[in-house]
């Protein structure tokens, strides 16, 4: 059988086995030590892994993952989140669909915290869009919302997916943090946009509300937030002007955020072992599905896929646009099959030697994968977060209803991304500041 | 770990059900007791790393050795030690469109044959990582960086995760055939807000 066969096979076979519920991780190394030994020979299959997870998990870079996952389980765990949501009605209670709106804000800082877009989604459905509901919101304005700006956390650093593309494409971490900022703010100032022109036209969806607030409450609100934005724009502060590489930044914020937790005596042994808890298991699954990837790439390689397919796409044509959309499309068929953090994995290794034939800048480019990853987490019929979200909420809405409110925000997302393509400057403004 | 030491009530049922409730019993102690290994890795990798950041700016004198410590002992413990304690959790990353559905019964059947399928994964790694951590015991490994640090024995948490992941999977498929109409294999979707 011809290797380019063996490959493709290998690729099928995989689908098979993540469609059947098959960790992505074991499906991934599974294909990849029964295609390699079927290429080369079961020696060399063991030998791969014996090498692979130890080498790869022992990069230093690495380590900056679990500091960040554990600062954002740590925010979370001790309280740090808790009075966003209450913060950002606060301050926009005066926009038509304020609560709708002061929900994408809310997400987004959450967001920010926790680096994890299911983590966001989940915990803010719990508190945002009963809230919406008591004031006879719009159930799909109130429910795609959330899944929506949930997926805001992927570009707005701290983020997993970005340094897990930083490594592989070989780009600055700190910089691509950097590079992702901008775009996400404009991915929310769409979303906050839209809900505000979508209800001064049709007032029903989100009916206005007089809860304004006093003086008191305001204060204490204040009083309540503060520590989580100051935290946030301390650690990508100390990445942007080169005080920190990522994994120290993870770890001053995780010390932080306990230290805050601490004066405010919220810091309880229970709610530590609950984020170390967090933080490991999710560590430990990143890095199965890391440690699979990295495997089936070996597979790709030696049958020659990805070469493949790089030559299928540049012989479509050398225009950069017709290329772009064609990625596009491959995340968002390929998003119907994988999650975020493996389809990004999966893809890398076809889409990387085409990114570099084009002399495409790759953190420019970095950004727009991320982008179209979070576009995967809500576009139907798989999106993560929209299940997430119905699974949070019960009864309360049914799954199209949560759907049909996400196509409104989907089309911003479209707009934010062909933004993006457009105004490279955009994400690569602020990167081009850094102290190197 | 919210609850490390106790072990969830044994699934009721058919005869075996002891034994399988020893077995899991037995798995799940073990599986916690090296994830609050790698919580203190955990804990101790955050101290470590700061302390480098305070020693680098306020004495402009880095610990020496500290990164090598970090890559090569506590990511390891952390990556690989939790690996069992995710699996009897079922904390997957998985896709779910086809499975849906399927009924309880059939459900369970096919995760039984998926965890088996983990856990002959997992005992693979375990015996490969196992000879490479005997022999790099036997040359007593070293690595130079800005200091020179044993790694042989951070070759061992390799194996004891994934032995342990695959003794976690092998507990999983037999509580699914145990139980077919009850065991819920949907992992659950967890946040970390307490409040």
């Amino acid at each position: 059988m011809e290797n380019l066969t063996i490959g493709f096979i290998g690729l099928g076979v995989a689908l098979v086995l993540l469609l059947l519920r098959v960790h992505i991780g074991v499906a991934l190394g599974v294909v990849s030590l029964v295609g390699i030994a079927t290429i080369l020979n079961v020696r060399a299959a063991l030998g791969i892994v014996t090498a692979v997870p130890f080498n790869f998990v022992g990069d230093w870079n690495f380590s900056a993952i679990p500091m960040f996952l554990f600062m954002g389980f740590v925010a979370s765990a001790m309280g740090l989140t808790r009075g966003l949501f209450d913060a950002m009605r606060i301050l926009l209670h005066r926009l038509p669909g304020d609560i709708a709106v002061a929900s994408v804000g809310a997400c987004a800082m959450f967001a920010a915290a926790s680096g994890s877009s299911v983590a966001t989604a989940s915990a803010m459905s719990r508190i945002a869009t009963p809230e919406m509901l008591r004031y006879r919101y719009d159930p799909g304005l109130a429910s795609g919302v959330i899944a929506a700006s949930g997926t805001l956390g992927s570009l707005i650093p701290p983020s997993i997916l970005m340094l897990l593309f930083g490594y592989f494409a070989e780009v600055s971490i700190g910089k691509l943090f950097v590079a992702g900022f901008l775009p996400g703010i404009v991915s929310a100032l769409l979303y906050m946009a839209m809900i505000v022109g979508r209800v001064c036209l049709n007032p029903a969806l989100a009916p206005a509300n007089d809860q304004a607030a006093t003086r008191a409450q305001k204060l204490a609100v204040l009083r309540e937030v503060w520590p989580l934005p100051v935290l946030i724009v301390g650690v990508l502060g100390g990445i942007f002007f080169g005080l920190f590489t990522p994994t120290e930044a993870g770890a001053v914020g995780a010390l932080l955020a306990l230290a805050v937790a601490a004066v405010r005596r919220e810091l309880t042994l229970a709610k530590f072992r609950a984020a170390v808890e967090r933080t490991l298991l999710s560590t430990a699954n990143i890095f199965l599905v890391v440690i699979g990837t990295v495997l089936l790439t070996r597979l790709m390689a030696l049958s020659g896929v990805p070469a493949f397919i790089a030559g299928q796409f540049l012989a479509v044509g050398e225009s950069t646009f017709v290329l772009f959309l064609m990625i596009a499309l491959l995340y968002v068929v390929l998003g119907m099959f994988v999650d975020s953090l493996g389809l990004m994995l999966l893809t890398l290794p076809i889409v990387l030697p085409i990114v570099t034939e084009l002399n495409m800048d790759l953190i420019w480019f970095g950004i727009i994968v991320i982008k179209l990853l979070e576009i995967g987490l809500i576009t139907p019929p798989v999106g993560l977060n929209v299940f997430i979200i119905k699974g949070a909420l019960g009864d309360l809405v049914p799954l199209q209803t949560i759907f049909r409110g996400v196509l409104w925000f989907l089309a911003m997302d479209v707009v934010a991304l062909l933004i993006i393509y457009a105004v490279p400057s955009l994400a690569l403004f602020l990167p081009g500041l850094m102290v190197q | 770990m919210t609850e490390p030491g106790t072990p969830p009530t044994p699934a009721p049922g058919p005869p075996g059900g002891a034994a399988l409730g020893a077995a899991e019993r037995l798995v799940h102690a073990l599986s916690a007791a090296v994830a609050v290994a790698a919580g203190v890795c955990l804990t101790l990798m955050m101290i470590q790393t700061v302390a480098d950041v305070v020693a680098k700016y306020a004495f402009n004198f880095p610990i020496l050795g500290n990164l090598e410590v970090i890559a090569y002992y506590y990511m390891t413990a952390v990556v690989f030690l939790p690996l069992a304690i995710a699996e009897l959790r079922h904390e997957h990353i998985n896709v779910d469109l086809a499975v849906r559905r399927l009924s309880l019964r059939a459900r369970n059947r096919l995760f039984a044959l998926t965890a088996l399928l983990a856990a002959g994964f997992f005992a693979l790694l375990a015996y490969q990582t196992y000879h490479d951590a005997v022999a790099s015991t036997a040359r007593g490994e070293i690595l130079m960086g800005s200091a020179i640090i044993s790694v042989w024995p951070a070759k061992w948490f390799l194996p004891i995760g994934f032995a342990l992941g695959a003794l976690a999977c092998l507990v999983n498929m037999a509580k699914a055939l145990a139980a077919p109409s009850t065991f819920d294999p949907t992992p659950d979707i967890e946040d970390v807000v307490t409040d």
